[in-house]
């Protein structure tokens, strides 16, 4: 089970609309968060982060694909908000990294080390795009690599060297963190 | 990948498991929801650039025919004007020159005043708009 998943598993099912869709509220209630996350993580970019989710919303509606299973609906949007952070950033529309913006949070109820947190972004944000996106749903979301090799469409081993690259960088760039700020 | 990376790899991911990425902001709900209110879901402006585009064929069709009418009028009327009697009172006036040419401005005049007269009938004076 996804970590993103708990909370929106334990909500009753969605009211349908008078047309017998789903209506839009609950499908971005118990959607929205987990796109923005994901789109976050490979965005690094929280504004384009809020666009290509919004875009992936505007896309289902437009493209009439909204049926009454929820699974459907999330599968769609999540194919959708991926397309739409790569294309942003194949046309260099993300915004200048700010290093402001906050990327993590700590998990509802635990004490947040601020400087730890910090020096996690920072380690992520120069992470390239898709190592993040394998970092995202490998310790965010809790996926197998075989769910992410099949999630994202590349081998299991691009999946699972990807992760390791990532993993090797973020080591480094922490440890460097690490010996500057003892 | 050596015991030791996996050690590292695994006290890594123990970091990161702590935390989560940082959600939405309530501005994107209202975003999102602004998109299937109902002013959204009925592209009115589509439909009425569509119907005035509509109307815009059915005018100048209108006109077209008006235009057709009118000029056909006045072609019947030039061939109805010019009659033998015509041909013969421009020779009696001055032969070729100056009688020909009185009669041509006496029809032209006439075929004007025709025109108007037959459009006002069709279509009233401006005053009755």
């Amino acid at each position: 089970m996804s970590l993103l998943h708990r909370d929106d598993a334990e909500k009753p099912p969605p009211a349908e609309s008078r047309n017998g869709r789903l209506a839009l509220a609950d499908l971005y209630d118990r959607c929205a968060g987990e796109l923005y996350r994901y789109a976050l993580m490979i965005l690094a970019d929280p504004a384009g982060a809020e666009d290509a989710v919004h875009q992936a919303f505007y896309k289902l509606l437009r493209s009439g694909q909204n049926t009454p299973e929820l699974r459907e609906d999330q599968a769609y949007l999540r194919v959708a908000v991926r397309n739409e952070c790569y294309s942003m950033l194949r046309r260099g529309q993300r915004r200048t990294a700010d290093s402001l913006s906050r990327l993590l949070e700590p998990h509802s109820g635990q004490q947040e080390d601020a400087d730890e947190r910090e020096a996690i972004e920072s380690a992520l944000r120069v992470l390239p795009a898709d190592q993040r996106e394998v970092v995202h749903l490998k310790v965010f979301e809790g996926l197998t690599f075989r769910e992410i090799s099949g999630r994202i469409g590349v081998p299991l081993n691009t999946a699972a060297s990807r992760y390791r690259y990532a993993l090797e960088r973020l080591r480094g760039l922490l440890n460097r963190d690490r010996s500057v700020y003892p | 990948m050596s015991a030791n990376d996996d050690l590292a790899f695994a006290e890594l991911e123990g970091r990161l498991s702590k935390y989560r990425p940082a959600g939405p902001s309530k501005a994107l709900r209202a975003r999102v929801l602004a998109d299937v209110s109902p002013r959204a879901q009925r592209p009115i402006g589509k439909w009425l650039a569509v119907a005035a585009l509509i109307l815009l064929v059915i005018g100048l069709q209108w006109h077209t025919q008006q235009m057709d009418r009118e000029t056909r009028a006045i072609l019947d009327a030039r061939e109805t004007l010019w009659t033998p009697e015509a041909e013969e009172l421009a020779q009696e006036l001055d032969g070729d020159g100056a009688g020909r040419r009185y009669l041509a401005f006496a029809l032209l005049a006439d075929r004007q005043r025709w025109a108007s007269q037959s459009s006002a009938a069709m279509f009233g004076s401006p005053g009755d708009w």
